[in-house]
């Protein structure tokens, strides 16, 4: 009845336990949800800092090494889809207050198995390179997924 | 039989008070949809004292007048029918089954006295009302204490239930579960300074039931006391016919001691106007009616303690007036009023402490005072941020306020109010203090263009080694004090941001910047 489940077993290299949402676990397939959108740290939020969503505790503290804990919860979680919504991204002030100004309509909406990958479109959506984010780096690195987008195919659809 | 009506309607308007209470609760829209604070409205002691203590005649509302009117009529039928402290009165003195034939102690007289107090106190802007007003008693209590026990038992309870998992059981608590957390548990546990002191008051006031039937009502409550000045002349009247024995069963009952027989005088400002006497009359000799005239008892106060009680009503205003706080530079500093509050003097001279802004409150972050804001603002509402922030889309807090202490904002206005300055302890603060990164207080801050802003610099660790880090800065002219930094920042204890209500808008005398 907790909302909690305590994740004993990240056991990442900067996590290695944290209390986090047992609906993420009791779920049979997970599929990741998150809005675009500009933060201080981690430039920008996309699908693996949207796992902060489901932390508990006191998560303001993984900013002290906010890269290698996404890396860590990404891998831990392992959902089957990520659904990047792009329809409007907010591109300033974020991720919370911002105005209507900072917000460009896109109408986009990207999907990937592989959340490095997905990440590292999203940046272009802001006009960066995937390699910008220190996230996307250490996923890469780590091989959590690739961020090599030339080398991935990238279907394109228009409705 | 009246009895059985008269507790029926008692229970409607009890079960009334509680789902507005329920009411009182954000539901995801800036807008609760119904009239929660109705009772309060209804209440003419609030609306005389506040009208008193303010000099305004605005808070005089219209269904106040409707109550005046009602009692000057028919007595005091909103004590007897219609409060639902004076039914849970009620109900607390069910608990105790026998009871001495003991005749009521002549105390009556303390309620008009504490009456007095509290009117000649507002009439010297003095608002002390709250603190005994039987609504504003009530909500506070329910709202700071009874509520979040009975969340915090009842959550427990259902804990225990499915940590055991006994099967069958479980699928019929879990269905119950649900069902509470629907329609009566709060959406977060909440938690209140003073929860223990409001409860034990409160709890306390219900077991006096257990000396005498509604012990409050008889002798302490003011907004009694004000229903029975105004219903010493009420048209309803009670008569005793011939066929009286004198049997005392209607002085028994009345819990009010204001029955009396052929030989003693009713007490038409003491009579609830239950009519328990009618009901348990053998010979049938006790009527309520519009027609003939019918024996009163005076209502003597003794002229001394008149004079002494308004004396030291005019007294308490110099008196909470020579603490330093009400100094501009002399005040709390951690005094952080709810957005829209009026100028401290104005703000002190309307709260009546019914705790409605806390009970709304989204983040839990309104807090009653003790002696934040001297003894004349205890249990007026502060806001603590390590507690709750204030949410920048919220107005709930000016839309339940009673009596415009709080005034009730547009969110333009809202977002252009500022309750107090967020400043950074750079002692303590992670990027400045011990070159690690964190930039929490500027991700949260809600303000179109965010009024903390992270400066790039390269600092050196231990071992040499250059770090680059983010170091947040507050833009004074931009923060509006709203706390979520404070509720938030990561430094657990003691936060490195922190507000304080240098700045509020609400105080010409305790700006910072220059205009």
């Amino acid at each position: 009845m907790g909302p909690y489940f305590i994740g004993g077993g990240i056991n990442g290299i900067s996590l290695k336990s944290w209390p986090l949402y047992t609906e993420v676990f009791e779920a049979d397939k997970v599929i990741n949800v998150p809005i675009a959108k500009t933060h201080g740290l981690s430039t920008l939020t996309l699908g693996m800092k949207n796992w902060m969503g489901v932390m508990g505790g006191w998560r303001g503290r993984i900013h002290q090494r906010i890269d290698e804990s996404l890396v860590d919860l990404a891998m831990f979680i392992k959902p089957v889809l990520t659904v990047l919504d792009a329809v409007r991204i907010l591109t300033a002030n974020g991720p919370q207050g911002g105005r209507l100004t900072d917000v460009k309509v896109l109408n986009t909406i990207v999907a990937s198995q592989d959340q490095v990958a997905l990440d590292a479109f999203g940046a272009t959506l802001f006009g960066l390179k995937g390699s910008d984010l220190g996230y996307v780096l250490k996923g890469h690195e780590r091989g959590l997924g690739s961020m090599d987008l030339p080398r991935i195919s990238i279907k394109r659809l228009n409705l | 039989m009246i009895t059985p009506i008269r507790r029926m309607t008692q229970g409607l308007f009890l079960l009334l008070f509680f789902w507005l209470f329920l009411q009182t609760e954000a539901k995801g829209a800036n807008d609760l949809g119904y009239p929660v604070k109705i009772f309060l409205e209804l209440d003419p002691l609030l609306a005389i004292t506040t009208a008193l203590a303010s000099r305004s005649l605005q808070q005089i509302t219209f269904l106040a007048l409707l109550l005046l009117a009602v009692t000057i009529l028919l007595g005091r039928v909103f004590c007897g029918w219609i409060c639902p402290l004076g039914t849970l009165n009620n109900l607390s003195g069910a608990l105790r089954k026998t009871r001495s034939k003991r005749p009521p102690q002549n105390i009556f007289a303390l309620k008009y006295l504490i009456l007095l107090f509290a009117l000649a106190s507002a009439c010297v802007t003095v608002q002390l009302t709250g603190i005994m007003d039987p609504l504003s008693l009530l909500i506070r209590s329910l709202s700071i204490a009874v509520y979040p026990l009975v969340n915090l038992s009842v959550t427990a309870l259902f804990d225990t239930v499915y940590s055991w998992h006994p099967p069958l059981i479980l699928n019929a608590s879990e269905y119950i579960y649900g069902f509470l957390k629907r329609f009566f548990l709060a959406f977060q546990q909440p938690h209140f300074h003073q929860a223990a002191m409001t409860g034990l008051l409160f709890f306390g006031i219900l077991s006096l039931n257990l000396l005498e039937k509604r012990f409050w009502c008889k002798y302490l409550c003011p907004l009694g006391a004000l229903l029975g000045l105004c219903s010493r002349h009420a048209l309803l009247r009670r008569s005793v016919s011939e066929g009286c024995n004198q049997c005392g069963n209607c002085t028994d009952a009345c819990p009010g001691g204001a029955a009396g027989d052929t030989e003693q005088p009713w007490k038409p400002s003491e009579c609830l106007a239950c009519m328990s006497c009618d009901d348990s009359c053998p010979q049938g000799a006790v009527h309520f009616g519009f027609a003939g005239k019918t024996p009163r008892a005076s209502l003597d106060l003794g002229k001394r303690r008149v004079l002494g009680s308004i004396l030291g009503g005019f007294v308490a205003a110099p008196l909470m007036k020579l603490s330093p706080l009400s100094r501009a530079g002399a005040a709390d500093p951690l005094l952080i009023r709810p957005p829209g509050s009026l100028p401290e003097k104005a703000f002190l001279r309307r709260c009546v402490k019914c705790g409605e802004c806390m009970k709304v409150c989204l983040t839990g972050g309104l807090q009653p005072t003790l002696l934040e804001a001297g003894i004349e603002g205890i249990w007026s509402p502060i806001l603590v941020p390590r507690i709750g922030y204030c949410e920048y889309r919220c107005t709930l807090c000016g839309q339940v306020c009673p009596t415009g202490a709080i005034r009730n904002l547009n969110l333009k206005e809202k977002a252009e109010t500022r309750i107090g300055l967020a400043m950074i302890d750079r002692g303590r603060c992670l990027p400045y203090a011990h070159a690690i990164p964190c930039i929490v207080c500027q991700e949260v801050c809600p303000t179109p263009t965010k009024a903390i802003w992270l400066r790039e610099v390269r600092e050196r660790n231990r071992e040499g080694k250059e770090v680059a880090l983010k170091q947040p800065l507050v833009d004074l002219e931009l923060c509006i004090g709203c706390g979520i930094c404070e509720t938030r920042c990561p430094i657990i204890g003691r936060p490195a941001i922190t507000v304080t209500s240098v700045g509020e808008s609400r105080s010409p005398d305790r700006q910072l910047l220059l205009p």
